[in-house]
């Protein structure tokens, strides 16, 4: 078995494209197929000049990787062709170095002995971008990829801090005897024989839930057979042709997580679907585990539009699973900005009254396992969202948004729908008596934490004055504050300044009032609120008392002044 | 003194007394009814029906 050859194995892209490297480590694809490949011409765009500027690649062979090696023993290895058990792996750097210099700065970093030493932490933390495996198998050859996220390195011109990447966790991945930390989510293609979309969604969704003890990782053939006995038209499971919501689901249970299933015809807000999309990404993306955006790749009217496109039936539609792992918010800072959306969102959706945080969201980064990581996805309108797909030809230009398949840990029984029908009744008191004398708007953002994360980000907040008491006793308060391991916050601001944060218990009863804190970071603001609710608290209107869930006194009780 | 300023979120000289609403009025009866409308459709949201469930095969 040959070793590593540094002057044969390490490549400089500019010379040796990408798609000739993939062809000779693959060696059972054609090259043209390569080329017209959409994860290869995602690739040289996520890692072109625009993107992570990949200029070195360090090819790895009889690389043996986990997942796919319990792909092979369950699938590949009974197949008459004879597959081999270990792939290649590709490694990308960026850097300034010419090729002689990198090779010697390379040759140098695997056999140094300090691996804290500011040259060395340069190579991995800065030069390198990560790795794809190569699987050994013809057309489908993508596997375990690790690319780091657009905003790994603040000095890259990819950088943008308004890109928020949440579903991401620090892989620590052995590279040549070194242990070098990847801040990323792992991606694979489907290989349409184990796994289809679906699967790989799970399967991305599962990689940072995983990190709790009770959570399983499994591979992709394993997911799918967790989906069910047989496919959802009683057709055999492997090769696998997609799995159902209802599979979905069950595989995603089957590793201790819970689902909740969201779809667009049993929608009944009065706003659009696509904000809803937006609210639950948002709300539940402080679990770090990324839901599952269900897609119609090509809606009926979009086909219709194309006179070569026959109009098929809804019953069937060109299903695809993609998981959310970050997204793009506009900032609220820029209210001259966020105004001119707002009155667009408000001509769009009229009946639309309160004022979410989430819908600054203007772009989302899903792994789309028939594209690569991190693809772009751009809300649009309604229920509309623009993806890759659409570089495929006009019948994939326009998706629908179906559905959102969120995963949770089993004690977060309270959903985000509980805590925004709270919030619309709340929105109610603030605007009948305090609407006239705010400046701006009020505005609602409704997420779920751990508590002891949103404990931290308040005791780290600049808005507390150290030196003040009564901010030093409101912090200890709070600190001191017993709470479950997941509370629900529903923010209230006046444009962009928080004003009071509403704190539910995640864990709590159905039906019950989990009301368990509320506090400010103005005394006057919060105490003028607690004489709103003492001065109503004696109402013996139902209608009214309904929006304290009959409970004005817990209220009062969870307001800290 | 705090950090925050009051004068970021609210007008000069506002709020100085918590502005009186007659939840009695047949105004405001109607408004709560309509609030509580919105809230309980919020709720509806959760209830994904069996039948449009099986229309998505995830197969792309």
């Amino acid at each position: 078995m040959p070793g590593f050859d540094i002057n044969k194995d390490v490549f400089e892209l500019s010379k040796k494209p990408l798609v000739d490297i993939l062809f000779e480590a693959n060696g059972k694809t054609d090259k043209q197929f390569i080329k017209e490949k959409t994860h290869i011409r995602f690739l040289l765009d996520y890692l072109g000049r625009k993107g992570l500027d990949a200029n070195y690649a360090v090819l790895e062979e009889n690389y043996v990787n986990k997942d796919y090696l319990k792909d092979y023993s369950t699938y590949y290895s009974t197949c008459f062709e004879s597959y081999p058990k270990t792939g290649s792996r590709l490694h990308f750097f960026s850097t300034q170095l010419t090729l002689e210099q990198f090779k010697k700065r390379f040759f140098n970093v695997i056999i140094a002995k300090d691996g804290d030493s500011t040259k060395i932490k340069e190579f991995w933390d800065e030069y390198y971008l990560g790795y794809i495996v190569v699987k050994p198998i013809p057309n489908l050859f993508v596997g375990f990829t690790l690319l780091k996220h657009y905003n790994y390195n603040s000095n890259k011109k990819c950088f943008d801090s308004t890109r928020i990447y949440w579903g991401i966790k620090n892989y620590k991945k052995h590279i040549f005897g070194t242990e070098v930390n990847i801040p990323s989510l792992a991606f694979q293609e489907q290989d349409q024989n184990v796994a289809a979309c679906a699967t790989i969604a799970i399967w991305s969704m599962l990689q940072i839930a995983a990190e709790d003890y009770y959570v399983n990782l499994q591979s992709p053939s394993e997911i799918t057979q967790n989906g069910g006995v047989v496919s959802f038209n009683g057709n055999r499971l492997l090769p696998n042709k997609g799995l159902s919501v209802l599979q979905m689901s069950q595989a995603v249970t089957q590793n201790n997580l819970v689902t909740e299933v969201r779809e667009r015809t049993d929608y009944k807000g009065d706003a659009s679907f696509n904000l809803y999309i937006k609210k639950l990404i948002h709300a539940y993306s402080n679990l770090r585990i990324p839901p599952i955006l269900i897609i119609n790749l090509s809606p009926p009217d979009q086909k219709a539009s194309n006179s070569d496109v026959e109009l098929e039936d809804e019953s069937e539609f060109d299903g695809h699973a993609v998981a959310v792992s970050g997204y793009k918010m506009r900032p609220l800072g820029d209210i001259r900005r966020r105004n001119r959306l707002l009155k667009r969102v408000s001509k769009l959706f009229k009946d639309e009254s309160i004022t979410w945080k989430a819908d600054l969201i203007e772009k989302i980064y899903a792994h789309d396992d028939q594209w690569g990581p991190f693809a772009r996805m751009t809300f649009s309108g309604k229920d509309r969202i623009n993806t890759s797909w659409e570089l495929t030809g006009a019948k994939y230009k326009l998706s629908r948004t179906e559905g959102l398949l969120v995963a949770v840990y089993p004690k977060v029984r309270v959903a985000y729908d509980d805590i925004e029908s709270k919030v619309i009744r709340l929105n109610n008191i603030f605007v009948n008596h305090l609407q006239d004398q705010i400046k701006g708007d009020f505005v609602w953002d409704i997420q779920i934490f751990y508590s002891d994360d949103f404990k931290t980000i308040i005791r780290t907040s600049d808005k507390f004055d150290s030196k003040n008491s009564y901010d030093k006793r409101l912090l200890f308060t709070l600190q001191t504050k017993s709470l479950p391991k997941y509370i629900w916050v529903a923010t209230l601001q006046i444009e962009e300044q928080q004003a009071l944060h509403f704190i539910y218990d995640a864990t709590g009863l159905s039906g019950s009032n989990i009301i368990l804190s509320i506090f400010g970071y103005f005394p006057r603001f919060t105490r003028i609120f607690k004489q709103i609710l003492e001065r109503h608290q004696n109402i013996r209107n139902t209608t009214f008392t309904y929006i304290f869930d009959y409970d004005i006194r817990a209220y009062i009780i969870a307001i800290i002044d | 003194m705090p950090k925050t300023n009051i004068n970021t979120i609210l007008k000069k000289g506002s709020a100085t007394r918590v502005k009186n609403v007659d939840y009695s009025s047949l105004a405001k009866k109607r408004e709560l009814e309509q609030v509580k409308q919105k809230s309980e459709t919020a709720l509806q949201n959760k209830e994904v029906s069996i039948q449009k469930l099986s229309r998505f095969v995830i197969k792309k």
